[in-house]
Parts: C-alpha cells; structure tokens; sequence
C-alpha cells in the first residue's frame, strides 16, 4: 500500500470517527430529558405527607400517593429499558404530578384530621370528666347495684387510658378510648340517674313533710328533721333551724325502709320514744323513734298480702339515732348515726316525744343537681 | 493497519453504546430486606421518625439507579456507597426500635410490679379495715374495684404478648391511677374509723 492510499485511509477513518461522535453529540442533544428533579420533588411531598402523619390520619390518601409514586419509577424503569430514542417520559411525569397532588392533599388532610381529632378527644375527654365528677358528687353515695359501680369503674380505667394516650399525642388511641369510656361512663350515670329519678318520684310528698315539721315546731316545741339525701339531721324550734348535723344511715338508705333486714333507713313521721346512754345502748347514745309507725305496718301487711314480701318477713324496729358516726360512710342498719360530740348536744336538745321526720330530700332534684 | 484501526472502531463504538456498570441488584435487595427487618421489629411504630428518613433514603436510591439505568455510561458506585448507608441505617434503626421497646417493656414490668404492690397492700388493707357491720358497706365496693384491677393487670400481660406495648402501657398507668384512688380511699376510711372509735 503507498503512502498516499494509507493517509487517505487515516483521513477517512478520522472523518468516519469525527463524523460519528458529531452524530452522537446530535443525538444525546436530542435525547429526551429524564424526569429526576421531577421525580425527586414527588419524593419529598410523600416524605412531607408521611411527617404530617397521613400514613395514619389519611391513610387512604398516602397509600394513593405511595402507589402513584411507585407507578412513576415503574415507568421510568420502563422507559429507560426502550431505545434512548424512543424514550417518553410524560407518563413518568403524569404520575409524578399525581403523586405530588395526592401527597399534598394527604398531608393536608391529616393535620386537618389530627387537629379533629385532638378536638373530639379533648373535648370528649373533658366531658367525660364532668360525669365522673357527677358520679363522684351524687352517685357515688347512694347505694347502688354493683353492675353501674362497675361500669363507672371500668370508664373511670378506660378514660384513664384515653388521657394517657392523649397526652404522648396519640389522638387515634385516645379517640378509640374515650369512645368505649364513655360507653361505659354515660351507662352508669343514666342507670343511677334513672334510680334517683324513680326515688324523687316521691318529693312533692318529702316536701310536703318537710314543710309540716317545721310548722309542727312553730308551737315551741323541738322536731328533728333528717335530710336522707343530703345525710343532714336538723332540729327546728319556733319554725327556725336551731342546729343541723352531719349524719350517716343504714347502708342501704335510699328508700323507704320495707322490712327487717333491708338495711334501708324508714321515712316518715316519727317521735322518740326512749333515751339511751351508758349501758343501755352500744352506740355510745341513742334515741330510740317509733319505728314502725301505724303507716308501716300499715304497708307492710299490704305487700305481704299482695304476695311483694315472703310471709316470714318481720317488719324490723329499733331504729335509733345514734353515736359512733364520723366514718364517712353509710354504715348503719337502717338508723341514723351522728358524730358522738353532736349527739351529746341533740341528747341534751331532745325529749321523748320530740318529733323526728324522715324524709327521702328536702330539695328538689333540680337543685341537687345544680349544686353540683 | 486497516484491520487494527477497523477493530479499535469497533470496540470504541461498543463501548460508546454499550454499558460499563451492572445495577447492584444484590446490594439492592440486601437493604430492602434489611429495611423490613426494621419494620418487622416495630420501627415505624417505635422510631417512626427515623423509619420515614430510612423509607426516604431507600427511595432517593431506586431514583439514582434509574439516573443510571437512562445514560449511556452506567456507574453504580455512589448508588453502592449509598445502599452501604441505608443498609447501615436501617441497622441502627432496627436496634434503636428494639431499645425503645425494651425501655416500654421495662417500664411496664415496673408499674406491674407497682399495680401489684398496691393490690397486694389494698387487700391487706380490706382485712384492717373496720369489721362487722360498719366495714362491710365500705368494703364490698372496694373489693370489686381491686378485682377489676386485677382483670386489667391480665389484660396488660396479654397486650404485651401480642406486642402490643403502647396499649399496654396506657392500660396498666389507669391500673396504676385506679390501685392509688383504691388504696387512699382505704386508708381514709381506716383512718376516720379508727379516730371514731378512739372517742
């Protein structure tokens, strides 16, 4: 080969080669654009969203957005598989803006939701809190059925959780919480509100025998008056209230007492017939009433024949007010007991024959309420 | 001469439209699987944070391997570096979820302990507190108020069986609340009849 064919060869090749990488340049030029940045800014609305915590609180959303997300790399994987040429990345870009959109709507759903959630449950909380106080101030001391003390409970544990969760910003949880305590608390309330309700069925007559008593007293004489409700003992004279103390009563003292045993304390109109101290009582004093009154054993002998009570049940007596109260709880038989040191002063006050008037309230259950 | 130029035209273009990088698929599939072992163990629960960063880097990998996959010239070195870092992440994560729990866990052993204590010390308190005829009305009550306690300490154990920590834990603190309300009303009750009966 002569020189001359060689370096037109070499020209040649170099041409070819130069030709080829303008060729390339051209077609890189021309090659479509990948959609990272693009790709990249989606990411970041799904990582945003996930911070926002829309994987719990608009957990249809994210798993929309998460999919769209996964659908764009599935596309571009796909794209990036097609000869450069042939590259499209639009569909990679539609799913890009439809992650984008979803993420965003995801995260802004979820600090919505968060924020109603913590609204409910807060407030929720907050209400649940005021039965309970309700409970506390009125329920609590009346003698209930151990299945309404038992639901309470188990609200009073459930809220418990609730407010736990609700503190570490677990709205999700507490909101979950709070719905079974409140099942729990608001069945508990209604079945004892529903007990005191059918109990004040009877107040017009309590009020009635209330206002009697103290009319009785206008004549000078002493009448002790015992508020169940309020577990107060009043004594009046000349129509005015001379002294009042705090009592406690038979442990099941809502009610009228029916027979022996109940435990219940009886109500109505009644006078003391013997005074007890020293030996003769173990409640350190007492005050023996006439229990049961003409009334009782009036009603007692109806439900036994109506069948209500079995025909061996006694009618019970021995009702006192007595000493050794100040437990703070309603302990006795069916009697009313005071503080030691009030009954020195109510044994000194009293004779036999004082009138004593039992009543279920004094007050109408509006304002029981509204006291609390 | 012709043939030496011919074959180094062929093997420039080769290698001009051919790749010189393999995607690390293995690599890859290491810190997936690494990734679910974190989860598996509660990392998005207990270190949920930190999961959503690990779930971020592992996505900002598939998008480099894609940048990679589109050129011409393939190179998955910082893809491998980075896949090292998620890997290592998701390492730490899974043993800082495991720390976490074991700090729950802890914690709700302690207060078990304590929930017990208490019913161990309210059922002592039941047998001082007043008999005969004055104790029963305050102590009937009492009694079914520590028995639901101890439901709820049952309750607590079966959660924490099914890993369920959190609940757990709310549970046996309201445990802890309602043995404390338990054991102060006991006392006050002993208290106000044993001044009572001093009289």
């Amino acid at each position: 080969m002569g020189k001359g064919k060689s370096r037109l060869l070499v020209r040649g090749v170099i041409a070819v080669v130069g030709l080829l990488l303008v060729a390339g340049v051209v077609l890189i030029w021309l090659k479509p654009k990948p959609p990272q940045n693009e790709l990249k800014l989606a990411r970041e609305a799904l990582n945003s969203a996930q911070k926002a915590g829309a994987e719990e609180y608009a957990k249809p959303l994210y798993k929309e957005a998460k999919q769209l997300y996964d659908s764009a790399m599935n596309s571009w994987s796909v794209e990036n598989e097609r000869f450069f040429l042939r590259r499209d990345y639009k569909p990679v870009l539609s799913f890009v803006n439809l992650t984008i959109a979803k993420a965003s709507e995801a995260e802004k759903k979820s600090l919505q939701q968060i924020k109603n959630t913590n609204v409910i449950a807060k407030r929720g909380i907050d209400e649940l809190e005021i039965k309970v106080q309700l409970y506390n101030r009125i329920y609590k001391q009346m003698p209930l059925c151990e299945s309404i003390s038992k639901s309470h409970n188990l609200g009073v544990m459930k809220l418990s959780e609730a407010k736990t969760a609700y503190t570490s910003d677990r709205f999700i949880e507490a909101l979950a919480s709070y719905k079974e305590a409140a099942k729990y608390l608001t069945v508990a309330n209604e079945k004892a509100d529903e007990v005191l309700k059918t109990w004040f069925s009877h107040y017009a007559k309590w009020e009635k025998m209330g206002a009697d008593a103290i009319r009785l007293s206008k004549g000078g004489n002493k009448t002790i008056l015992v508020d169940k409700m309020d577990h107060q003992l009043f004594v009046y004279q000349n129509g005015k209230l001379l002294r009042s103390f705090n009592a406690e009563l038979g442990m099941n003292w809502m009610g009228d007492k029916r027979h022996k045993g109940d435990k219940a304390t009886p109500e109505g109109v009644y006078r003391i017939t013997q005074k007890k101290e020293g030996s003769r009582t173990k409640f350190y004093k007492a005050l023996l009433i006439n229990y049961p009154n003409e009334e009782d054993k009036q009603r007692f002998a109806s439900e036994k024949k109506k069948g209500a009570l079995s025909f061996r049940t006694h009618i019970g007596n021995l009702i006192e007010i007595h000493g050794f109260g100040g437990k703070g709880i309603d302990w006795t038989d069916g009697c009313v007991a005071l503080h030691n040191e009030d009954m020195d002063v109510l044994y000194r006050l009293v004779d036999n024959g004082t009138s004593v008037v039992i009543v279920g309230s004094l007050k109408p259950l509006s304002e029981i309420y509204e006291k609390n | 001469m012709k043939k030496k130029l011919l074959f180094v035209l062929a093997v420039g273009t080769t290698v001009l439209f051919s790749s010189c990088g393999k995607v690390p698929q293995v690599e890859i599939d290491g810190a997936n699987a690494a990734i679910e072992v974190a989860k598996s163990v509660g990392a998005n629960v207990y270190v949920a944070e930190d999961f959503a960063a690990l779930q971020d880097s592992m996505r900002s990998v598939n998008e480099n391997v894609e940048v990679q996959n589109e050129k011409f010239f393939k190179n998955f070195d910082q893809v491998k570096a980075q896949l090292v870092v998620v890997n290592t992440m998701a390492v730490d994560i899974k043993a800082k979820a495991e720390a976490r729990k074991e700090e729950i866990k802890l914690e709700i052993v302690s207060l078990q302990a304590e929930v017990d204590s208490l019913v161990l010390q309210n059922k002592e308190l039941t047998t001082q507190a007043p008999k005969g005829k004055e104790g029963v009305a305050a102590l009937e009550a009492i009694k079914g108020d520590i028995s639901l306690i101890e439901a709820s300490l049952v309750d607590v154990a079966g959660l924490v069986a099914q890993d369920q920590l959190m609940a757990a834990l709310d549970k046996v603190k309201a445990a802890k609340e309602k043995a404390v309300a338990i054991n102060t009303e006991l006392n006050e009750v002993i208290a106000k009849y044993a001044k009572n009966k001093r009289k």
